[in-house]
């Protein structure tokens, strides 16, 4: 019984320790382009992504994309040049700032609240 | 972009093929930037109001967006040439420096190269009416 | 003279549901029944009359003329009475009138008041909806003179799947009216206890069955349909559907506390009322026209304000008798958290969580938009951050709630059970990851949790041979769906790969390992489109296998849609989408996408549907 125990805890400290260090050596760099792409609204089109849209202002913001990321540009300098010109409403993902700070702390404030109910329904006597 | 500056670019023009640059803070009048398209047909509608600016003596410059040599040409022989110059945008990339849409676009610009107005869509009777009384 | 038949029949209806209040308050029970079951009847009648309408192409009523064309197949004439907001708005009344008709056939109830008293609530909720569809958006309104053809659907809309997308949908979210019925009537009656649940659940996972199998179908819809190689894009229409399912899988939970302990009545009182003013809350973002999305097809603004003002006075008045009734002095009991109960409360929070991040996602670019007009939108990453992490807390609970008893704290009996399986999920996850061969930690957590749910609700059903127990079966193939679920969006997220290209026929193109070549292409002739078929040999692996890919050309109204061509393995799908060729034939821009797992998202919704279908016919 003693033995099985300390084989088992052997076995799961190595996996952990094979897992972390396949995680440090993983070249897990997604296409970059493909999910800037994917972050960006097509404005001319219903409820689309500049990836997923083939109009013709897809289809140049597409050849943007590509050019700054070949010049060096970051990904924030993109979609910061694009916001500028075109508004936040470009932007798939809001950024966060004071106008959508509510949209990111919102759900958060209800699940602390749920956890104080629960807490204090623990501490309840009859 | 109502507000900023119009941006710098560098392009081929239509008649001399040649790169150069545009400034549109060297113009130091107001004027009116469009993007045209020989195969848009909504561009086809605002032409006629182009010319009647152009022969106010109103500025235009025009952006020719994603088109094919020869259509352009056989469109401004057949409709008129109401721009002072055009350059040629082949990839879209000056529409993305303008914050445009597509075509057709229209911008006006102020003595200092600031956007003032920005119109998406086919100029129509109000758009031209408008334009007029802002710039004389 | 059709349209005047029609009308009659809507009047009928509205006049019969007036005598049933009538009754019920004169005490005639028996006479209202009748009469409620008649309006119901004429109602569902004139729902099929419109059906006929379509079918037959009557341009005479304005619905069939600004949504059908007498070129398009019989299939999709059929789909058009509900493919536009008038249609779409009977079929919503006629639903509530079903569920009425069949509560009073199906259900017994001894106490006649009672039972008249979710009727009248159901009734009411009938005649209010009944009255904005004759006032503002009357599918039966006359063009005079008739017109001799129409204006066509949306070819995109033109779709098997779209048949029954959303008539399944619809039965889902109206169920819920029954519920909010059910409850209101509980309240007032002061019925509103353990034996209500014997009454209510039924109902409640009818509705929920149907809204799951809604949200499937539209699901799969849109996989092969748009052409974006995804099953979820968190559209605001989408998001609509999930508020419903969200908050009413966390009420289903909450009665099994309800039935067993009388715990948590209020709560449950009140999430029955969330879910149904969620269910219309998602009819008003599609109809009103206010959201930036694929579904918008058919919209209104002003109409849209009237839902609204419909929706908060049924919630307005549902929270008033929920305050008014509620007994504050129930028997509150110390809350054991690491208790069965303990535990379902958790998985109540974290549903509502989830829900909260979906509705504030949804409303809050509207609001904004409205009050400030600032505009921000909200894409995937925004759910995924948020919804990610929590999710595997979630799973976790989920894995273990479900062996916790009642009313005390064994869970540290359970500990020597739970070691095991973390080690055993521990193993598994480390030889899918050698064998899929990414490494990335979402992924890994993501395996290892859903892994963690899927071996516990295994492990638990064997011993206890709950998949022949008919009590316990429903649980058990949820629980595993959910867990297949989980599982299966990971690793297709994590797996597929896509890539876009351009291609002429006749040249062989190699991308990433993968060639594609344009045997042939030509076009066909069908009667409401053209289309244009290329067919693609694609060799991946050494595997070669043929994908045609085409785009229609719509004629009625003229427009340009993409059909895919999916070819499935057992663990994945490959996907070809083209486009519309520029030019002369020449070049074809394309898209391949490999989608890994996509069948164990198709399977493990069957099995959440499936167990809710099973406990719809559980019977003690």
């Amino acid at each position: 019984m003693v033995v099985k125990k300390y084989f088992m805890r052997n076995i799961f400290i190595m996996m952990f320790v094979i897992f972390f260090t396949m995680q440090v050596f993983a070249d897990d760099q997604a296409n970059r382009t493909q999910v800037l792409l994917k972050n960006l609204r097509c404005l001319v089109c219903q409820g689309q992504s500049i990836y997923d849209s083939n109009s013709d202002f897809a289809q140049d913001i597409k050849f943007f994309v590509k050019t700054q990321i070949e010049s060096g540009k970051t990904d924030n300098e993109i979609y910061d040049f694009l916001a500028n010109k075109y508004g936040n409403w470009i932007l798939l993902n809001p950024p966060l700032n004071l106008t959508n700070i509510f949209l990111w702390i919102l759900p958060i404030i209800l699940l602390a609240l749920g956890f104080y109910f629960i807490y204090r329904r623990s501490k309840f006597e009859t | 972009m109502i507000g900023k500056d119009f941006p710098e670019f560098n392009a081929k023009t239509l008649n001399n093929k040649n790169s150069s640059s545009f400034y549109p803070k060297n113009i130091k009048q107001k004027f009116i930037i469009n993007i045209f398209a020989s195969w848009c047909a909504p561009c086809w509608t605002e032409h006629e109001f182009l010319i009647n600016l152009s022969k106010k003596n109103i500025k235009i410059i025009g952006i020719n967006y994603k088109d094919n040599e020869t259509n352009v040409l056989k469109y401004l022989k057949k409709l008129g040439n109401p721009y002072a110059e055009i350059y040629v945008d082949d990839l879209g990339q000056i529409s993305i420096l303008a914050g445009a849409y597509g075509v057709p676009e229209t911008f006006l610009i102020n003595e200092d190269g600031k956007i003032i107005f920005k119109h998406v869509g086919p100029i129509d009777d109000k758009i031209y009416q408008w334009l007029l009384k802002n710039i004389l | 003279m059709a349209s005047s038949f029609a009308n009659s029949l809507l009047l009928a209806s509205f006049f019969f549901s007036i005598f049933f209040n009538i009754f019920f308050f004169k005490k005639k029970y028996s006479l209202g029944f009748v009469s409620y079951i008649l309006a119901s009847f004429i109602l569902i009648v004139s729902f099929f009359v419109l059906l006929f309408f379509f079918y037959t192409s009557n341009f005479s009523i304005l619905a069939v003329y600004e949504n059908s064309h007498s070129l398009k197949p019989i299939f999709y004439k059929i789909a058009g009475t509900w493919g536009n907001h008038e249609g779409s708005m009977l079929l919503f009344i006629s639903i509530i009138a079903v569920y009425g008709v069949c509560f009073i056939r199906i259900t017994k109830i001894e106490d006649v008041f009672f039972k008249s008293l979710i009727i009248f609530f159901q009734n009411n909720l009938q005649i209010i909806f009944l009255l904005y569809l004759i006032l503002f958006s009357n599918p039966f309104d006359e063009v005079i003179p008739a017109p001799k053809e129409g204006l066509g659907l949306n070819p995109i809309l033109q779709d098997p799947l779209l048949l029954i997308h959303p008539p399944f949908l619809y039965l889902g979210y109206i169920g819920f009216s029954l519920t909010l019925s059910l409850v209101l009537a509980g309240l007032l009656s002061h019925n509103f206890n353990s034996s209500w649940v014997m009454i209510a659940k039924k109902w409640i996972l009818i509705a929920w069955t149907f809204l799951t199998i809604g949200i499937s179908l539209g699901s799969i819809w849109a996989y092969y349909e748009l052409g974006w190689g995804g099953f979820w894009f968190w559209d605001p229409v989408e998001n609509a559907s999930l508020m419903p399912w969200l908050a009413s899988t966390a009420l289903i939970h909450c009665l099994f506390v309800m039935e067993k302990k009388e715990q948590f009545k209020s709560w449950t009182a009140l999430l029955a009322i969330l879910t149904f003013s969620l269910s219309l809350l998602g009819t008003f973002l599609v109809r009103s026209g206010i959201l930036n999305s694929v579904h918008a097809f058919a919209n209104d603004p002003s109409r849209g304000l009237f839902i609204l003002l419909i929706i908060l006075i049924i919630t307005f008045i549902s929270i008033v008798i929920f305050i008014l009734k509620t007994q504050s002095n129930s028997k509150k009991q110390k809350l054991i958290i690491l208790s069965k109960e303990g535990f379902l409360l958790f998985n109540n929070l974290f549903l509502m969580f989830f829900l909260s991040i979906v509705v504030v996602g949804t409303v809050y670019p509207i609001i904004l938009s409205a009050l400030f007009n600032k505009s921000v939108s909200v894409g995937p990453q925004y759910y995924n951050a948020l919804i990610a992490p929590f999710l595997f807390i979630f799973i976790i609970l989920m894995a273990i709630g479900p062996l916790l008893t009642w009313l005390e704290n064994n869970f540290f009996n359970l500990k020597k059970r739970i070691i095991f399986t973390v080690l055993f999920t521990f193993i598994i996850t480390f030889f899918i990851i050698l064998l899929v061969k990414k490494t990335n930690l979402f992924l890994i957590i993501g395996i290892f949790t859903s892994l963690f749910l899927l071996l516990n609700t295994l492990i638990d059903a064997i011993k206890k041979n709950y998949f022949f127990n008919k009590f316990y079966q429903p649980r058990i193939f949820s629980h595993l769906g959910f867990g297949l679920l989980v599982l299966s969006i990971f690793l297709n997220s994590f797996l597929s790969t896509e890539m876009e290209f351009e291609i002429q026929p006749g040249k062989k193109i190699i991308k990433n390992g993968v060639s594609f070549e344009i045997l042939n292409t030509y076009e066909t002739k069908q009667k409401n489109y053209i289309e244009l078929i290329s067919k693609f040999e694609v060799i991946k692996n050494n595997y070669s296998f043929n994908l045609t890919p085409s785009v229609r050309k719509y004629l009625q109204p003229e427009q340009l849609t993409s059909e895919t061509s999916i070819k499935s393995e057992f663990f994945s799908d490959h996907y070809i989408v083209m486009n519309y060729p520029k030019g002369n034939l020449k070049s074809f821009e394309a898209r391949y996408h490999y989608n890994f797992f996509i069948h164990g998202i198709w399977f493990s919704l069957f099995l959440i549907a499936l167990g809710g279908a099973l406990s719809v016919f559980y019977k003690k």
